[in-house]
């Protein structure tokens, strides 16, 4: 049936049957229309285009399927087609029936009669959404690389070499930094910018890797037209053919000149640094012997005094009486010059302690430390045992909780704590009996200990100068070079832990340490 | 072979040769004492030089050697004794303030026999002295009986 009408409405008359087929079987609508535009013929591909029946299109003015901003094109098609001329692949939008729009490419062509006048048109239109569609794609993945492209170009230095290396694009970064003009790099070799500076093993590395399909990454030094050099952070990415040769190289580099230069500073500084501690550990060195040195005689020579003394008192006694000598010499002799020996011996040892503990801190800084994991309930354990004698005579109520592991090293935080212990003993109120507790919890990774005492405190002005070297806060209550604690202070920041107080005059103190905490235990070793 | 050793006494500092040779004596080692001020001036006297002393051939001798001197260390002095076919046979006893061990081992890995640190209390340094003075007395005990 609808064949009948096909066939009347394109006028092709019985002579053509199998081209009624070809309009009946092809993808592509076809229409035909008279001169003033109704249309006359609607083969299938029509009626799946536009979504109109033949019989519902047929009759209807061609404008029917013209969306409104483009009716003039219906116009000045008829015009020309009654001109007689064609209008070829012309790429359009129509309306459908349920009103979405569809994209066409059309070609109109005039038809004439046996006379050879125009008498209508007939119109071919294909669906060109899919395509449009995937145009619309590509246009949108092409935009979104050209923004990419523009952004890297912003960013980074990018040259893309042939597989021989020869320079076949550059960006405007690598122009300004390379110092060369678009005109000289391109077709060179990409060694124009070799510094020289890497060995030959280091490009040989580069470009097996590259040459191989892989991706290079580096740090290169390299050197501009100019010749200042100037570092790039290198990521070479091949391209390779489908027999796996290479075909191209793309280079995006950023400059890292001023990282270098910063770096090349810092290793300077550590330099300086390494140098300024050995210096300072020259001086100690020095001052522990130099000023030593004349200790041995100030000590040595007023032990040659006394027994000088000695000698003379021993005379003076012997010497007959009424000889006139004893009351002259008795004063000097007794009292006197021994109080200035006993002064001297005093400084002398004093000045031996301080020597002594200044050897002692500056050492602890090339101590190695072996970092372990410590159970600290066996530390602290330990720590009591060995002052046993001093907790006992002091009737010292000792507490210890569970206390969580950490990291550090046996040695030096054994004491840490020794130190604590021995200060908490050395500094408790005579008024009542030392209780002394040792705490701890696990707190953001660190393990913080707390060992508490009731003993004497310090004032909270003067809490700060606690840690300072060789001072003491209480120097007649105990003996003690004033070292204790900057030596805990400077073993924990070693061990990445740290060390303060809390205490109140008259009712004790709470020294805090805090270790890194260590994980769970690990399975005993078999 | 002159059976008494002659013992020298390298430190820069009279005070603590002189407590070094009234407490060998007070030990009971009537040694002749020779003392040196610097380092140079003992170089010189086994390697001779200049006008001052120098080694007695058939005399024995024993070194007292301080670390730091002037001119010349006693750490460079040991080197060039220990680096002497002959030399390196005298017995050097390193006696210093010092008692770091970094220190303590070079010398022992130069060769030296005994490493001693002076104290400065006094009771302790006669004491360190007197058992230097027997120790001494053993070290140079005649080969024969060593054996």
């Amino acid at each position: 049936m609808m064949s009948k009408q096909h066939g009347a409405g394109l006028a092709l008359g019985n002579s053509a049957a199998h081209l009624e087929s070809i309009i009946e079987s092809s993808h592509d609508a076809i229409i035909t229309k008279t001169l003033d535009g109704t249309v006359t013929g609607w083969n299938p591909a029509a009626e799946r285009i536009f979504g109109y029946a033949a019989a519902e299109a047929i009759g209807r003015p061609m404008l029917t399927f013209i969306p409104p901003e483009r009716r003039q094109e219906e116009a000045d098609i008829l015009a020309r087609i009654a001109r007689g001329e064609r209008v070829e692949s012309f790429e359009t939008v129509r309306l459908r029936q349920d009103g979405s729009r569809v994209d066409v490419s059309v070609t109109i062509s005039p038809i004439r009669d046996a006379q050879g006048r125009v008498v209508g048109a007939s119109k071919i239109a294909r669906d060109i959404s899919d395509r449009k569609r995937f145009e619309e794609r590509e246009r949108l993945a092409m935009s979104e690389l050209e923004d990419i492209k523009a952004a890297l170009d912003e960013h980074s230095i990018v040259a893309i070499t042939d597989a021989a290396g020869r320079i076949t694009y550059v960006n405007d970064k690598f122009c300004a930094i390379s110092k060369y003009s678009r005109e000289e790099l391109l077709g060179q070799n990409h060694r124009i910018i070799n510094s020289g500076y890497h060995p030959a093993a280091f490009f040989r590395d580069l470009w097996l890797t590259i040459g191989n399909g892989r991706t290079w990454h580096g740090e290169i030094r390299n050197r501009a037209k100019d010749g200042s050099l100037y570092w790039v952070d290198t990521t070479i990415f091949p391209r390779m053919g489908e027999a796996g040769q290479p075909l191209q190289y793309v280079a995006i580099r950023t400059d890292i000149t001023r990282r270098k230069a910063d770096e090349a500073t810092l290793k300077n500084y550590a330099e300086e640094l390494a140098e300024k501690n050995k210096e300072l550990e020259t001086i100690v060195y020095t001052v522990s012997h130099d000023l030593r040195s004349p200790l041995v005689n100030v000590q040595g020579f007023s032990k040659q005094l006394a027994r000088a003394c000695e000698s003379i008192r021993t005379a003076v006694a012997a010497a007959p009486e009424g000889a006139g000598v004893a009351p002259a010499v008795n004063q000097p002799l007794e009292v006197v010059i021994p109080r200035a020996l006993k002064f001297i011996h005093a400084g002398v040892n004093k000045m031996e302690t301080l020597l002594a503990g200044l050897l002692r801190y500056s050492r602890l800084g090339r101590e190695a430390l072996t970092i372990e994991r410590l159970d600290m309930n066996a530390v602290i354990w330990d720590v009591l045992s060995a002052m046993k004698f001093q907790t006992e005579a002091a009737r010292a109520d000792l507490r210890v909780d569970v206390l969580p592991a950490c990291r550090g090293d046996r040695v030096q935080t054994s004491q840490v704590f020794t130190n604590l212990i021995d200060n908490a003993l050395k500094y408790r109120d005579p008024v009542r009996p030392l209780r002394l507790a040792v705490e701890g919890h696990v707190e953001g990774g660190q393990a913080i200990y707390q060992v508490t005492d009731n003993g004497i405190g310090i004032a909270p002005e003067h809490q700060a100068k606690a840690f300072e070297i060789f001072h003491r806060l209480n120097p007649d209550l105990a003996t003690g070079e004033g070292l204790g604690l900057t030596i805990a202070q400077r073993v924990l920041e070693r061990q990445k832990g740290r060390i303060w107080m809390e205490s109140a005059e008259g009712r004790g103190s709470t020294f805090y340490v805090s270790l890194p905490a260590a994980g769970p235990e690990e399975p005993p070793a078999a | 072979m002159n059976d008494a050793p002659i013992i020298l006494i390298v430190d820069d500092d009279e005070g603590h040769a002189i407590l070094l040779r009234e407490n060998l004596e007070l030990a009971g080692l009537h040694n002749r004492i020779e003392q040196f001020r610097d380092g140079q001036a003992v170089l010189d006297f086994f390697f001779p030089r200049g006008p001052g002393p120098h080694a007695e051939k058939g005399a024995t001798y024993l070194i007292l050697l301080d670390i730091r001197m002037p001119k010349v260390d006693g750490i460079a002095v040991l080197q060039r004794l220990k680096a002497d076919p002959e030399l390196r046979r005298l017995p050097v006893i390193i006696l210093t303030t010092t008692d770091d061990t970094r220190e303590v081992e070079r010398c022992y890995s130069l060769g030296c026999n005994v490493y001693i640190q002076k104290p400065v209390d006094y009771e302790k340094f006669t004491e360190a002295v007197r058992r230097l003075g027997l120790f001494i007395m053993m070290l140079l005990m005649p080969p024969a009986s060593r054996v």
